[in-house]
């Protein structure tokens, strides 16, 4: 990162890299087990349940479809977002922020009214069978750490509001966007192993 | 970087004052911060130290009944995770603390504010788990607390609440801390110091610090799992519903087996500073300790299942894992021959911190074979939970982890507080407790073999297990004297000791070369290092014949204007957000409002944090 | 990648290049969802599903965040982690299926 001269006596990394890259990017590397040792208990319980609702009688592929294809364009918006404000574009910023945030809150609501309706509809909960609980605990984590994406999003899209992301702190903008590119991949992988996988049960 | 422009940052002004009681809680200074780290798990290990003096106490004679089995479950679990979670594992970071900035020429770790977030944390978490005994009732399922003991129907008092909290904060704090080791290490190294000529200790820190952000999820999740069956019912471990303890076990383990090198490593990386120190001679194989250190990293993720050869994973999950087991001993077998190979024809003095560290190779050997026969899977259907494997861990926790972090101990107190330990109670301190230690724990390979259990609160007289408990027993008071000379070495020498200077020990690595204690800023200059070794070579060169000869003329590190240095501010945030963080979880066992409260304590930490600059605002006029 | 990522002066693709990746990811996407309403057999369709699902795992991370253009530091610290939780799934599914239960 180019625009650390501003501090003078603040000196150079050993690397050359910024410290608060190299931390979330090592953080990214934790997390992957985080959310592995969730899907690894999702995996080695899968139709273990004793009793119903099972897998194929509540997913709705092509509903989780579309909130998957949300939150995949959720991270083009974000990488446009810092495309913005590396080259100065404060009009950019903002709009593809709250794009992101926007997204993401779609994807969150998405979330929430699949889970309801997995309650109501369904009589599925994360207590009464071995898939509930594997299943909500595993993706209401991960809308958990969509829900901070989009705080950290907003709070930046506030900041951008008042004029106060120059472009010299587009490596703020590329954290979040880090971050937030991350649980989309963590997204990508979910769908496949949760959803796409129980398709042939369902159509079968 | 945070802020362009603007001068109120937050709400709480920025703290200015780092003096007074008041500074401790303030203060992002990585020696600061070391000293709390050290001074509190001392205190967790005097407690730790108690729980086990009433164990052995217990176990004195047959058909004891000082504490009832219930009690004695309580006090063997929470020793476990006392001497774990809140003695070796903080001890080590103390440690990384005080001596990582200073061995590879920095003035701070890279995140001083994520730093003091990450001890009061782990204080907090340390408090959360203890409370279990202010309400009366301790986790009691031992420190692996294996399912079904952790469910609400056989655990109904709830000590396990306070298992579970505990240990996801104290997680939290080392995970904190890790990232932070790791981005110091490899990104603030003063010029020159390439991998290959970074102190071992810093290597073995570095290793610990990948296996604490890896390992630590695994219990996370498993922790929040176990959580989520207590509080709110789910069957993640609930055989009924089709759940399987065994995937405890497994991600226990998973966990377990790295935190075990997590405990090692750091004891390893002290040793392996002090033995070339006082044997003057430069370390032995240098490459081949640390390449078999991160090795050993690395195969400690390949192993866990050797904990649950009883479990019946069927022959060739036990076959896979007694293999990798055995191979596991190889790196550690090189870092013995090389620690071996150094003290050869060394000149070797024999102060405390030595004898720590050679007391630290002769039990960790002996541990460590004991560990060996475990890997046997037939033999370890014999061993499995008796006294035999309690003889081992401590012989490799006790012998090894206590005995090298002693070593550091009485290595780097003169360099904290800039005088020496008395030599003489030191000495006294290191045989009560190589003695007390043999005394206890050699007995409980025999009645292990012998088949007595580990974890049953008395035994019948019958057995003839008697008389080398009361043998434990004894030994166990002699290693609770040899912990009071400590403490009284600590106490006197703090008041009286010896003045040390830079360089007591005519040492080999960067911090020796700054003044004791070190200046807030540590170096006046930052240092150019052009060798491993990097002070030794700036006093001695070598003639042909090997012989280091003195350089006469010192390299003065004085003279430099020191005002110009910018360190990083003080900040209240680090203890608003983790006094946030310990009111949500302790909120966890009184009611939601408390957790909510805990919340916005936490998030205004977290925003007044982000918003503070991580330097103090340059005094006008000072460009 | 075939086709060559034309990229600006900071090493990074230029917007126009990430709205064609993401055109990519989408019609990825589109093609997992519709694979799975052929009735292929399911060994065959889980090869497919992984593959897919790779390829836009390191897709994102390779070109959204960067690591294509960045130092090969923060792919170490990420692809780390990621092998490690990989080679931990594996083991445990194929320890659960060794052991029968
Ligand atoms: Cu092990």
């Amino acid at each position: 990162m180019a625009q650390v001269v501003s501090h003078n006596d603040h000196p150079t990394t050993t690397t050359g890299l910024d410290h608060r890259k190299m931390l979330m990017w090592a953080f990214l590397g934790s997390d992957c087990l985080f959310f592995g040792s969730l899907i690894a208990t999702y995996l080695l319980y899968r139709g273990k349940s004793i009793t119903g609702p099972y897998p194929h009688e509540v997913f709705n592929i092509p509903y989780t479809s579309i909130s998957a294809f949300v939150l995949l364009m959720s991270s083009l918006t974000m990488v446009l977002a810092l495309a913005a404000i590396q080259r100065g574009d404060q009009r950019g910023l903002k709009v593809w922020l709250l794009a992101t945030a926007l997204l993401g809150t779609i994807f969150l609501g998405g979330q929430y009214f699949e889970f309801t309706f997995f309650v109501e509809h369904n009589g599925l909960n994360l207590t009464n069978n071995l898939f509930g609980t594997t299943f909500f605990i595993l993706t209401g984590f991960h809308g958990l750490h969509v829900t901070v994406g989009v705080i950290i999003l907003l709070s930046f899209f506030v900041m951008a509001w008042r004029g106060r992301v120059s472009q010299t702190q587009h490596l703020n903008i590329e954290l979040a966007g880090l971050y937030w590119h991350f649980v989309d991949i963590v997204w990508i992988v979910i769908f496949t192993v949760v959803y796409l996988v129980e398709a042939p049960n369902i159509i079968g | 970087m945070a802020v362009a422009s603007g001068r109120k940052y937050s709400v709480l002004r920025r703290p200015t004052v780092a003096t007074g009681w008041w500074g401790w809680f303030v203060t992002v200074d990585h020696k600061r911060i070391g000293i709390l780290y050290g001074i509190t798990s001392v205190l967790f290990f005097l407690l730790g130290g108690i729980e086990a003096i009433t164990l052995r106490l217990q176990l004195s004679n047959p058909e004891n009944a000082l504490v009832s089995p219930d009690v004695f479950s309580q006090l063997f679990t929470m020793h476990a995770l006392t001497m774990i979670f809140l003695a070796i594992m903080p001890l080590s970071v103390a440690f990384f603390n005080i001596v990582i900035p200073l061995q590879i020429g920095a003035r701070d770790v890279a995140f001083p504010r994520l730093n003091a977030l990450s001890y009061w944390v782990y204080l907090f978490g340390g408090l959360l788990l203890n409370a279990g005994w202010l309400v009366g009732r301790a986790p009691g399922s031992g420190w692996f607390a294996y399912s079904p003991l952790t469910s609400t129907a056989f655990d109904v008092a709830g000590g396990m609440d306070f298992y579970v909290l505990g240990l996801l904060m104290l997680g939290t704090s080392s995970m904190a801390g890790a990232f932070n080791f790791i981005v110091t290490i490899i990104n603030m190294r003063a010029p020159g110091m390439t991998l290959m000529r970074m102190p071992v200790f810093t290597w073995m820190t570095l290793v610990t610090s990948f296996l604490l952000v890896t390992a630590m999820p695994v219990i996370t999740v498993a922790l929040i799992e176990l959580g989520f069956d207590r509080f709110v019912g789910t069957n993640f471990f609930n055989p009924t519903m089709g759940g399987d303890p065994v995937l405890w076990q497994h991600l226990f383990w998973v966990f377990g087996h790295p935190e075990v090198y997590i405990l090692i490593l750091p004891a390893m990386g002290i040793v392996s500073e002090v033995l070339p120190t006082f044997s003057k001679k430069p370390l032995f194989g240098y490459p081949f300790i640390v390449l078999s250190g991160v090795f050993i990293g690395f195969m400690g993720w390949t192993v866990w299942s050797h904990h649950m050869f009883t479990v019946g994973l069927g022959p060739v999950a036990n076959a896979t894992f007694a293999v990798t087991t055995v191979l596991i001993a190889v790196p550690t077998g090189v870092k013995i021959f090389n620690w071996l190979g150094t003290l050869w024809r060394g000149s070797i003095e024999f102060n405390t911190a030595m004898l720590f560290a050679l007391g630290f190779v002769i039990l960790f050997i002996i541990g460590g074979l004991s560990g060996v026969t475990h890997a046997a899977v037939p033999a370890d259907a014999q061993q499995q939970d008796t006294y035999y494997i309690v003889a081992h861990l401590h012989y490799v926790l006790f012998g090894g982890s206590i005995f090298g972090l002693f070593a550091g101990i009485y290595y780097w107190f003169p360099k904290v507080t800039g005088r020496l330990m008395n030599e003489k109670l030191g000495k006294l301190n290191f045989w009560l407790l190589f003695i007390g230690m043999n005394l206890t724990f050699a007995p409980m390979h025999w009645v292990g073999l012998d088949g007595m259990p580990r974890r049953i609160y008395t035994y019948d007289s019958a057995m003839g297990w008697d008389f080398w408990n009361l043998f434990s027993t004894v030994g166990s008071w002699v290693i609770l004297l040899g912990v009071l000379v400590f403490l009284h070495n600590i106490m006197r020498s703090l008041r009286k000791g010896e003045v040390a200077g830079n360089d007591p020990w005519d040492g080999r690595t960067l911090e020796w070369s700054i003044p004791s204690p070190p200046p807030e800023y540590n170096f006046a200059e930052i240092p150019t290092v052009s060798e491993r070794d990097a002070f030794w070579s700036e006093k001695y060169v070598e003639n042909e014949d090997g012989i280091p000869i003195p350089i006469k003329k010192r390299p003065s590190s004085g003279g430099k204007d020191t005002n110009d240095i910018h360190m990083p501010g003080l900040s209240y945030f680090p203890f608003v957000t983790a006094l946030g963080m310990a009111i949500c979880f302790f909120g966890v066992l009184i009611h939601i409002s408390v957790i909510v409260i805990g919340l916005v304590v936490m998030l205004f930490g977290i925003y007044g944090w982000a918003f503070e600059p991580a330097d103090p605002e340059p005094e006008s006029g000072s460009h | 990648m075939g086709a060559q990522i034309h990229t600006n002066k900071e090493g990074h693709p230029t917007p126009q290049k990430y709205v064609i990746i993401a055109a990519i990811l989408a019609v990825i996407t589109m093609a997992e969802v519709a694979i799975v309403y052929f009735n292929l057999a399911t060994a065959f369709l889980i090869t497919i599903l992984i593959i897919m699902t790779t390829v836009k795992f390191s897709m994102v991370a390779m070109f959204f965040m960067h690591l294509k253009f960045d130092n090969k530091l923060f792919s170490y610290l990420f692809f780390g982690g990621v092998v490690l939780t990989i080679g931990v799934i594996l083991a445990l599914i194929a320890i659960f299926k060794s052991a029968g239960s």
